[in-house]
């Protein structure tokens, strides 16, 4: 018999042995009444409880509540965050007032754990949380734009300042090598479906640009329909999702209906972008100048031609383009490509409810165009949240979340990317002109007006999401509660993408060997897929002899989701009224169907009980047992448990009264969590395939064995500490958590390249076996303080966070770093010291006497680069221990200011000691690394923009500079000009005024004449000022890639990504 | 009331009854082992991929890296991977570098192609032993072949990795020095797989008996009633045997390669009761196809309409080692050295000569045996090679009337006079040697003859004159730097 049946049968035994009651009708009392703050102030948005029972109205906003009880005797409770809550006997009184005592602390606020809520103050794991206030003090995408900072523990990575790119979030540090490192996010209890599996964070990359500015599938998450977002950080916290819980948890509780009369709020948002930094370019004729002395300097480098007169430069064979014409131009290459981003946003919500049913619905509409042109996002998002109290005892409530994102993207990142940011930066010269003089576009490869027309190019993403989820609650007895959540999300990101054969670079000799009669290409490739998931559980709360309190919950879960992808590409369609690839006149043979189409499933079980004596003893104990198919039949389950205590000291004898300290608890757990995110659905299974291109022998089908297979593939194991102690201080003037945690993971699922021998290796790249192997470990110390400074009516709250966090490899089980390493070899893991390590040459300076490029050779010695071979310069490559791309230290400092209804707020975030190498910048700064073929009947151009920084190079014996001598196209003389060396590594520390905001609240005197409820104008700017020693644009975007190893340790490797935006925003928001 | 709660009660059993099987997931785009290797068809389509994997090497790369080594051939192209084969610089060859940022090596020696090819063999091997197409009716009548054309595969790959991965047979006394690895089991645990190479003994022992294997199960000959052209070039019963003749002439061991070929062609000296020489010498290098094998062929790697791209190996494109048919000496990027014009000797009606060689205005010879037709299949085991080897092991057993018989039929076809019967055994020797060059030149044999008869490789017409030694590393493939990373067990050959 399996776990599954006995669970089945204790849960039907808890059921039926809970005892049934019988219920009957009794007169029923409304009960009216004021809720006031100490100060005299009606507060609203209280719950009113009728105690024991889902009897619930929220006070509006002149603090009025009506509720109708059974009968006059139950207690009435008053709860809100930042007030203490107060119980009130009804005594059969059909008004009662009451006013209700602020609090600073906020340890009475309910915090969401997973599977259930707790108060903050009996919390025993490491948890943060950021409520719906702190998101709506920002216009972003996505809610995670708004974590940066503000949570302890948590950082968050953009990819880059385009709307919707993609993001890594990472919770106390990166957790494995080849898994995915993403923390878990779960919304209103069931988990998100993130496109690319359900692993974290991971970017979906199909559509034009993909390869550099993935899909964020997170964006579709509403930010404005969140009501809190609560991270948890250690095992005692995350067991529960034990298995996918290695890194971290993120549970987003959605707004949701409350009793009272119907209130419809509005929110409007507009405002301006700007790119927060531009890079500086040579203009057109410091350009030819760098041109003509690198092309002179690598003729003469050649001895033979010392003596000889020096051959015109050469420039590039495009019709009607003369040396006199680039003479004559000079055009910014961001003049056409940039411009000033727009952000718009209404959102639109209403809710309201009696007793029986309440509703929350919102829909949002934001228009977000980048600062680039041809660059975009338009979401329209809709939630609907249904409750009804089918009895007393049984609740249901329905989700419909759907979401419509539509996305533009013109080469919006990396080097060359024809058409936007990428090409500004590349291949737009200052020296080209934009037209011909007959008006036709002037070498359209490199012509960003081209580009931008839409009847040349169109490349738009279109995802559509809906999640549906579906929930029934009953309380069996008093104590015993039982509920079950049926989930359904399906996701499609459509991207056709269409050029025009005038801007296809390719000549594709399969079309016609004939240039002019490239024709255009339409590509239709879709991402789609969906989950199902299933939950069941009870919960079970009971205080005993007022000393012993009980809080435990039993329950199960599946889920299973399956990813499809299909291209199809045609070639020769009339123009871009044409969508579809059958619509071309020849479909391309490279055509995809399903492939990723594999189904991934969950099973788990786990068990919590929480118990506190005294209150203020606290335990907790969780063990979970979950399943994966991804794991072979014997190694799939994993059991996870969890143990955790608390101590309110300050409730103690020797404590209680003391002036100092206000709340003191210590706090401590231990647990073991899984992770098998990030691997494929098949990696313990041998799998065949057909098809093209295995074309067997003779024309015969070919059948291949893809991957060496690991039957004994298991759960990668992480094994956490945590230690913290919360504090208040002064009253809860002041208050400070602090915490200490050590993660461990082991057995890792480390992807190994296979042995040429092993016989699966493929030309594209060696297979990899995927094996448990290898540990790490993550240490690190949180620090978060929030202090009232002044109270009255001049307020002024500040809050200071840090965090230091190390990633140390203990063990790489044997194999050789080299086989494991990312970013080509560029970033290494060594065991015993922290990760990731760049590994790299080492950049000297430059020779004062010829220029060159000096580097520090394999034994240390300063020598000219060029005098190295490439197998010597490989030696050469030495780890940087002390130039880690991971921050020593991050958090965020925010302080807000409230005088009456005016408010203002200002929050910095900030990285120091960590380095980012800017590969983008290296690819630029040597002549000829950059070239386009255009079309292949035009000779290549070895020219791309370049840096002003080359302004300073080396031009005469005895100069010093650090920008060495110019070379065209000389990989002799430039050896070094596709190798990243230590010359474009620097420190990217930074501190970003990452949010500001000022407003106004209306006063409810105004309010009642305008008959509103709330009335809010703010005036928001974001990412307006930047201090850094980065030598780079922008140390807050690195470039993201999809694979998991490059995304884990390669981040520090960045390409010339778009930096973030600069935005300045009104807001006005009403309630009514 | 109750009803419903009866009904709560009853979800969690009735939502999650049998959630534990469904973790048993069914792959939608790829199959596993049961059922990709569960019907006849499927387990040919697997074989079909394995040959293709062989035949990309043999005949076309194989061939011709072991042309550029050795002795017969002038290279004058300036493709460098070719160049580096020319100029023996192996560690060239085989680590070349890919970018700046990483010198690692990318496999050029198609070393790949040949372990996937032996351990694609072993996979479906395995899953034949243990009956996993036992459901279709058609697998137990198959199962001897596919069981057979499995070892078949396998052997040949790893005698032709052996033959460039390590020394030659004989180069210590009891032939302890490293081989290859040997897969022998597919792949399932990462571990116990990561191996150092074996002895070359162990490699041959293993080899001989994966063909004898082979040579038992493989059927008689391709049957066009139960298969589509497409098996027709497959390997049957004589393929394996003419790769065991192969396999033990390099080693050395006539006896059995005497064996061998006694069984492939009938016992009688100066006569062949099968595969039967070709009249003309231009007929064996003209067949196109699955059904124009002409009869002296052994095996081969047949041309297709996948286009495995035998052209272009010899005569398609600018870097192609010859040329079509032409007297322009610009042209073509391989010509005939004078050394091998000093070592064969031709007579002056030698068929040979006259029609697989086109003479420049120059003077000079470049070969034309796979540059004549298009598409043409390309010979690797032939009727003129067994009886040159057992006209040798007669020679050298002083059985010199057997001796020349089997070499005169060659001479005959090649319109040459025949060898005396009277002729010294010495002379004989000689002869049947040079005859050897005369019939095999440009189709890879001269190389490892040279090393089969322990004779250092002579320079040809490269400028270095140094003679290489038969049993030394500078003509043995490097393993790429990568796999001694993946592999700290591996022991390269440098």
């Amino acid at each position: 018999m399996k776990a599954k049946s006995y669970l089945s049968a204790i849960m039907i035994f808890l059921l039926c042995t809970a005892g049934l009651k019988a219920f009957s009708a009794v007169p029923q009392l409304v009960v009216k009444g004021i809720v006031k703050a100490d100060d005299g102030t009606p507060v609203s948005g209280v719950n009113v409880r009728l105690k024991g029972t889902q009897n619930v109205v929220v006070t509006d906003a002149g603090g009025n509540y009506r509720i109708t009880v059974p009968n006059g005797n139950g207690i009435l409770v008053f709860t809100h965050i930042g007030y203490e809550s107060a119980e009130v006997a009804i005594n059969a009184r059909p008004l009662i007032n009451i006013s209700l005592r602020t609090v600073q602390s906020g340890l009475n606020e309910v915090v969401v754990i997973g599977y259930g809520s707790q108060e903050k103050k009996n919390i025993t794991g490491s948890i943060s949380s950021v409520k719906a206030e702190d998101i709506a003090l920002y216009n972003v995408n996505t809610f995670q734009s708004a974590l940066q900072g503000r949570m302890a523990g948590v950082e968050m990575y953009e990819s880059n300042g385009v709307p919707g790119s993609a993001v890594n979030v990472r919770i106390r540090g990166l957790n494995t090598i080849n898994g995915s490192a993403g923390p878990l996010y779960v919304v209103d209890g069931v988990p998100v479906f993130t496109g690319g599996g359900v692993d974290g964070d991971a970017p979906l990359n199909n559509g034009f640009d993909a390869g550099s500015s993935q899909t964020n599938v997170m964006t579709d998450i509403n930010p404005n329909d969140i009501e809190s977002v609560e991270v948890l950080k250690d095992a005692a916290a995350t067991a529960i999702y034990g298995a996918r819980g290695s890194g971290g948890v993120i549970l987003i509780t959605t707004k949701r209906g409350k009793a009272g009369k119907t209130s419809f709020n509005v929110n409007y948002i507009t405002g301006y972008s700007r790119m927060s930094k531009v890079k500086e370019l040579l203009n057109g004729p410091q350009l030819l100048e760098i041109l003509d002395e690198s092309y002179r300097n690598t003729f003469y480098s050649t001895p033979s031609n010392i003596n000889l007169p020096l051959p015109a430069t050469p420039m590039p064979a495009i019709t009607n383009f003369t040396r006199g014409r680039a003479d004559t131009t000079d055009i910014d290459p961001f003049d056409n490509v940039l411009q000033t981003g727009v952000f718009r946003e209404v959102t639109l919500s209403a809710s309201n409810g009696s007793d029986k049913t309440k509703y929350y619905l919102s829909g949002t509409y934001r228009e977000n165009v980048a600062t680039i042109k041809g660059t975009g996002m338009k979401q329209y998002n809709f939630k609907l949240n249904l409750d009804h109290n089918i009895s007393k005892y049984i609740r249901v409530g329905l989700s419909v979340t759907p979401s419509f994102n539509k996305e533009k993207r013109l080469g919006s990142s990396n080097t060359i990317n024809l058409g936007g940011y990428g090409a500004a930066l590349s291949t737009n010269l200052p020296i080209y002109p934009l037209y011909n003089a007959d008006g036709t576009y002037f070498n359209p490869w490199t012509n960003p007006i081209a580009y931008q027309d839409r009847s040349l190019f169109t490349g738009d993403n279109k995802r559509t999401r809906i999640s549906e989820s579906l929930y029934l609650e009953a309380d069996i007895t008093k104590n015993l509660k039982f509920k079950t959540i049926f989930q359904r999300e399906d996701f499609n990101q459509l991207a056709p993408t269409y050029i025009a054969g005038l801007l296809r670079v390719a000549n594709d000799v399969s079309i016609s060997p004939f240039a002019n009669d490239q024709t255009s290409r339409l590509q239709q490739q879709n991402s789609y897929g969906y989950i199902n998931s299933m939950e069941d559980y009870l919960t079970y709360k009971k205080d005993f002899d007022k000393k012993h309190t009980l809080d435990a919950v039993l329950g199960m879960r599946f889920s299973s989701n399956a990813t499809y992808y299909e291209a199809m590409y045609g070639n020769n369609v009339p123009n871009s009224n044409y969508i579809y690839p059958s619509q071309a006149a020849r479909l391309d043979p490279n055509i995809q169907t399903g492939v990723q189409g594999d189904i991934n499933a969950n099973l788990g079980y786990f068990l919590r009980a929480q118990y506190a004596y005294k209150k203020r003893y606290l335990m907790s104990l969780v063990v979970n047992r979950d399943g994966n198919s991804r794991f072979g039949e014997n190694k799939r389950y994993g059991t996870f448990p969890a143990v955790s205590a608390g101590w309110i000291a300050s409730d103690e004898s020797f404590l209680k009264g003391n002036k100092v300290i206000s709340f003191l608890k210590i706090r401590g757990s231990f647990g073991l969590t899984g992770n098998a995110g990030g691997i494929g659905n098949n990696s313990s299974k041998t799998t065949w395939q057909s098809g093209n291109p295995f074309i067997g022998y003779m024309g015969n089908i070919g059948n291949v064995p893809l991957q060496p297979a690991n039957a004994n593939l298991h759960w990668e194991k992480g094994i956490k500490y945590d230690a913290g102690i919360d504090m208040q201080l002064l009253n809860s003037r002041f208050s400070t958590t602090v915490d200490y945690y050590k993660n461990t993971t082991k057995e890792m699922l480390l992807s190994i390249p296979a042995p040429l021998t092993f016989g699966y290796n493929s030309a594209a790249g060696d297979q990899t076996f995927l094996e448990n192997r290898g540990s790490l470990y993550n240490e690190g110390i949180e620090l978060a303080l929030n202090a009232t400074i002044l109270k009255g009516k001049f307020r002024w709250q500040t809050s200071f966070n840090i965090s230091h966090n190390i990633t140390r490899i203990t063990s790489l089980g044997g194999i050789d770093p080299n086989t494991v390493s990312a970013a080509s070899g560029d970033v290494q893991l060594y065991v015993g010291k922290n990760a990731p390590v760049y590994f790299l040459v080492e950049s000297a300076g430059v020779d004062p006497a010829t220029g060159g490029e000096l580097i520090h050779d394999k034994d240390g010695n300063t020598v000219l680069a060029s005098t190295l071979n490439a197998q010597q310069l490989n030696a050469a490559r030495k780890p940087q221990y002390d130039k880690s791309p991971a921050p020593k230290y991050y958090g965020g400092l925010g302080n807000n200011f409230d005088y009456k209804g005016f408010s203002l707020s200002v929050f910095f975030s900030y990285r120091l000691g960590n380095y980012l190498l800017d590969a983008g910048e290296r690819v630029m700064s040597y002549v000829g690394n950059i070239s386009v073929a255009n079309n292949s009947t035009v000779p290549n151009i070895f020219l791309g923009n370049l840096p002003v920084s080359i302004l300073d190079r080396w031009t005469t014996p005895g100069q010093v500079t650090d920008i060495p001598k110019v070379y065209y196209n000389d990989p002799v003389n430039n050896i070094l000009r596709n190798r990243n060396t230590t010359r474009f590594l620097s420190d990217a520390s930074y501190i970003r005024l990452k949010n500001v905001q000022f407003s106004y609240t209306l006063p409810p005197s105004l309010l009642s004449r305008l008959k509103l409820k709330a009335a809010r104008v703010n005036i928001t700017g974001q990412n307006l000022f930047l201090l850094t020693r980065f030598k780079g644009i922008d140390p807050e975007s690195v470039t993201i890639q999809t694979n998991y190893r490059e995304r884990n340790l390669g981040y520090g490797i960045i390409r010339n990504v778009v930096p973030q935006s600069k935005t300045l925003t009104v807001g006005l928001n009403i309630g009514f | 009331m109750k009803k419903i709660m009866l009904f709560i009660l009853a979800l969690p059993a009735l939502t999650f009854w049998g959630c534990e099987k469904k973790l048993d997931i069914v792959p939608n785009f790829v199959a596993v082992e049961s059922a990709a290797l569960s019907s006849t068809e499927s387990i040919d389509a697997g074989l079909s991929y394995a040959y293709f994997l062989l035949h990309s090497n043999i005949g076309t790369n194989m061939t011709l890296w072991t042309e550029l080594m050795s002795d017969e051939l002038f290279y004058r192209g300036t493709l460098n991977n070719y160049l580096n084969f020319y100029n023996r610089n192996l560690s060239a060859a085989a680590e070349e570098q890919i970018s700046g940022t990483d010198p690692r090596g990318v496999n050029n020696i198609k070393q790949r192609e040949m372990y996937n090819c032996i351990n694609f063999a072993s996979l479906i091997l395995r899953a034949a032993k243990n009956d996993v197409a036992a459901g279709d009716p058609t697998f137990a009548a198959n199962k001897d072949r596919i069981m057979g054309e499995c070892y078949f595969l396998r052997g040949v790959a790893n005698f032709e990795l052996l033959r460039f991965f390590s020394k030659p047979w004989g180069a210590t006394s009891d032939n302890s020095h490293p081989g290859i690895i040997i897969n022998l089991e597919p792949v399932d645990d990462r571990v116990s797989q990561v191996k150092a190479r074996s002895r070359v003994s162990e490699v041959y022992a293993f080899i001989l008996d994966d063909l004898a294997k082979a040579e038992s199960l493989l059927p008689d000959q391709y049957n066009a009633g139960v298969h589509p052209s497409g098996y027709n070039g497959r390997a049957y019963r004589d393929a394996a045997r003419g790769y065991l003749a192969k396999v033990y002439f390099q080693q050395q061991n006539y006896a059995a390669a005497k064996g061998a070929i006694d069984r492939l062609m009938g016992a009688t000296p100066g006569a062949v009761s099968g595969h039967a020489l070709d009249a003309d010498v231009l007929q064996t290098f003209s067949t196109t196809g699955p059904n124009d094998i002409s009869p002296e062929i052994i095996y081969q790697s047949t041309a297709s309409v996948t286009g495995i791209g035998l052209n272009s190996f010899w005569f398609n494109g600018n870097t192609a080692l010859y040329s079509r048919p032409t007297t322009i000496p610009t042209n073509v990027n391989g010509l005939a050295s004078n050394a091998f014009k000093l070592n064969a000797r031709f007579f002056g009606a030698d068929q040979r000569r006259a029609k697989l060689f086109s003479v420049m205005t120059t003077g000079e010879l470049m070969p034309i045996k796979y540059s004549s037709k298009d598409n043409m299949n390309i010979p690797i085991i032939r009727s003129a090679e067994m009886l040159l080897d057992r006209a040798e092991i007669y020679a050298m057993d002083n059985s010199v009337s057997n001796a020349v018989k089997d070499c005169n039929l060659v001479r005959a076809r090649a319109f040459i006079p025949a060898l005396s019967e009277g002729i010294s055994q010495p002379a004989l020797l000689d002869s049947i040697r040079i005859e050897r060059i005369r019939e095999l030149c440009f189709e890879g044999d001269r190389f490892w003859n040279l090393k089969r008869l322990k004779l250092p490789i002579p320079a040809g017409d490269r400028s270095a004159t140094a003679l290489l030694p038969w049993d030394g590393l500078e003509t043995v493939f490097k393993y790429l730097l990568i796999e001694q990373d993946k592999n700290p067990l591996l022991v390269n050959n440098y």
